[in-house]
C-alpha cells in the first residue's frame, strides 16, 4: 500500500501560477508543455514548480487542455478520441478576446504547439472575420496612424481589400 | 492508480485577464511576442495577412512570402505589393494545367520590392515576372532549368530580372540562365552595375569562363570577393588558348577577389585552361579550392597527374593556396 502512494505522488507535479496558487496535476500530463517536461526532467519535480507568466485562472485553464491532452495510458488514440478532443478543442478557445491571447501567450511561455496552433488559428480567424476597425476594437490595437497615413497604407494595397 | 487534480481557489467567474499590463498600456494584440504573431500570420490567406499592416504600425505585416508551383491561370496580371514584403520565394518545379494560358499569353507579374531583400526563383517560367523599387535587395537566386519548353521571350524576362536585382551582395544563378541570358546578347549593354556584390555563385552545371554574360558580370562587379563555380567552369567549344579572355582584367580580380571555388574538376584541357587564365589574373587570390569527382579515387595515376598540373600552374598571386579535394 505504502509502495502504490509513493508512487501516485511521484507521478503529481504542482504548479505555482504567477499570483501564488497552486495545482496539482499529473506529471505525464503536465509534460504536454514542453517547458514543464525540460523542468521535470531537470528534477524540479520534487518541489513546486512556478509558473510566473501566468495568473492562476489561466493556468487553471491550461491544465484543462494538459488533462485533455495527456497521452493515453492505453496506447495510440482512436479516430473517435481524436474527434472528441477536436470538438473539445473548438469549444476550449470559444472564449472572449481577452482569454483567448492570454491562452495563446500561456502556450507560447510553456512550449505547447498544439494548443498555440490551436490559439493562433483562433485568433486568424477572428482578422479573417472582421474589419479592420473591428479588428483595432476586437484586440485593443491602438491606431497609431494619422488618417493621411492610413490612407497611403491602403492604397499600397489596396487589391488585398478588394 | 488514478490520480486526480486538485485545483485550488479557482474562481470560475474571475475575469481572466488583467486589462492593463504594469504600464498602463492596454493588453492587445500587440501585447503578443512577434514570432507568436507571425504564426498568426501564417494561417491567413495572403490578402488578410496583407491587410493587417493598415491596423497598426507596431504590428508585424506580411514579410515573407513562398509561392510555391503556383499557376496564374489565365490572369493577364498580377502585382505582388507588400510594404513590408521582406522575402520573396518563387519555386516553379513542375507543370500544372493552368500554367499554359488558351490565348497564348503569358501573365505579367509584377512585384514591388519595396522593402525586398532575399528574392528567390527556382524552376520553370511560365509568366513574366518584373522587378520595381528592388533597391534593397541582398540575396537573390535565380536557378532555371532547361529541359522544357519556354516561352520565346525568355531572354528579355531574365534579363529584366537581373537589371532589377543590382543591389546584391550575394548573387545565385545556374549556369542555364547565363546561357539564356547570353542567348539574349542585344541586352548586353543593359548589364547594371554590381557595386555590393561580393559573393558570385553558379550552380546546377559547369559553365564558359569565356562566356559573354559571366564576364560582363565579372566587370560589373568591381567589389566581388568570393566566385563560385559549384559545377566546374569551362571554355567554350572553339576556344583553344587564352586569347586575353579576361581583358581588360575585371577591377575585382585586382582588389577584392580573395577565394575561387570550383567543384567537379575533371582535369581536362579545357578546364585546366580556365582554371589557369583565373590564377593568372587574379592578383589577391588568397585561395583557390578546387574539389574532383570521387571516380578518380580509383585511378591513382591520373589523380596525382591532375593535382600536379594544378599545383604547377603560374599564380599572379603570390600567397595563393591552391587546395584541390577529391570528395
Amino acid at each position: 500500500m505504502s509502495s502504490t502512494l509513493c508512487c501516485s505522488f511521484a507521478k503529481n507535479v504542482t504548479l505555482r501560477s504567477s499570483d501564488g496558487q497552486t495545482f496539482e496535476v499529473e506529471e505525464a500530463a503536465a509534460q504536454v508543455s514542453q517547458t514543464i517536461k525540460r523542468m521535470i526532467e531537470d528534477g524540479c519535480t520534487g518541489s513546486v514548480i512556478p509558473v510566473p507568466n501566468l495568473t492562476g485562472p489561466v493556468l487553471a485553464l491550461v491544465i484543462e487542455y494538459f488533462k485533455k491532452h495527456s497521452p493515453p495510458s492505453d496506447g495510440c488514440p482512436t479516430a473517435l478520441l481524436e474527434m472528441e478532443i477536436k470538438d473539445w478543442d473548438a469549444k476550449f478557445v470559444a472564449v472572449d478576446n481577452d482569454t483567448l491571447l492570454d491562452l495563446t501567450l500561456a502556450a507560447h511561455y510553456l512550449e505547447i504547439q498544439g494548443l498555440l496552433d490551436l490559439t493562433c488559428h483562433r485568433v486568424a480567424d477572428i482578422l479573417n472575420d472582421n474589419s479592420v476597425e473591428k479588428i483595432r476594437e476586437i484586440f485593443h490595437i491602438k491606431n497609431d496612424f494619422t488618417p493621411e497615413e492610413e490612407a497611403e497604407e491602403r492604397s499600397k494595397i489596396q487589391w488585398a481589400f478588394e | 492508480m488514478e490520480t486526480t487534480c486538485v485545483i485550488q481557489k479557482t474562481q470560475k467567474k474571475q475575469k481572466l485577464s488583467e486589462k492593463e499590463d504594469i504600464s498602463g498600456n492596454i493588453k492587445g494584440l500587440g501585447s503578443l511576442p512577434e514570432e507568436v504573431l507571425r504564426h498568426i500570420l501564417s494561417f491567413l490567406p495572403t490578402k488578410d495577412a496583407v491587410r493587417t499592416s493598415v491596423l497598426s504600425k507596431s504590428l508585424p505585416v506580411l514579410e515573407e512570402l513562398k509561392l510555391d508551383d503556383c499557376s496564374w491561370g489565365d490572369l493577364k496580371f498580377v502585382t505582388i505589393s507588400a510594404p513590408k514584403l521582406n522575402s520573396l520565394s518563387i519555386f516553379k518545379m513542375g507543370v500544372q494545367d493552368g500554367d499554359i494560358q488558351r490565348s497564348g499569353d503569358l501573365c505579367l507579374v509584377m512585384i514591388v520590392g519595396d522593402s525586398l531583400k532575399e528574392f528567390y526563383y527556382k524552376g520553370l517560367m511560365f509568366a513574366e515576372y518584373c522587378l520595381y523599387n528592388s533597391f534593397r535587395v541582398e540575396k537573390a537566386e535565380i536557378v532555371t532549368k532547361s529541359k522544357y519548353d519556354r516561352p520565346t521571350n525568355i531572354g528579355r524576362f531574365l534579363w529584366n530580372l537581373l537589371i532589377g536585382l543590382s543591389s546584391v551582395e550575394l548573387l545565385r544563378l545556374s549556369s542555364d540562365m547565363v546561357k539564356v541570358l547570353s542567348d539574349s546578347p542585344e541586352f548586353l549593354p543593359h548589364m547594371p552595375m554590381f557595386n555590393n556584390l561580393i559573393d558570385l555563385i553558379i550552380v546546377d552545371y559547369r559553365v564558359d569562363l569565356d562566356c559573354t554574360v559571366l564576364l560582363k558580370i565579372l566587370q560589373k562587379s568591381p567589389c566581388l570577393q568570393t566566385l563560385n563555380f559549384s559545377e566546374g567552369i569551362s571554355l567554350s567549344l572553339n576556344r583553344k588558348e587564352d586569347d586575353m579572355i579576361l581583358d581588360p582584367v575585371p577591377l575585382c580580380f585586382l582588389s577584392h577577389l580573395k577565394c575561387i571555388n570550383i567543384g567537379s574538376y575533371f582535369g581536362h584541357e579545357k578546364e585546366l585552361l580556365a582554371v589557369k587564365i583565373l590564377l593568372k589574373n587574379a592578383v589577391v587570390l588568397d585561395k583557390i579550392n578546387i574539389t574532383c569527382p570521387a571516380s578518380y579515387d580509383k585511378n591513382f595515376d591520373r589523380q596525382v597527374k591532375v593535382l600536379t598540373q594544378l599545383l604547377e600552374l603560374p599564380r599572379r598571386s603570390q600567397n595563393c593556396k591552391i587546395r584541390a579535394l577529391t570528395v
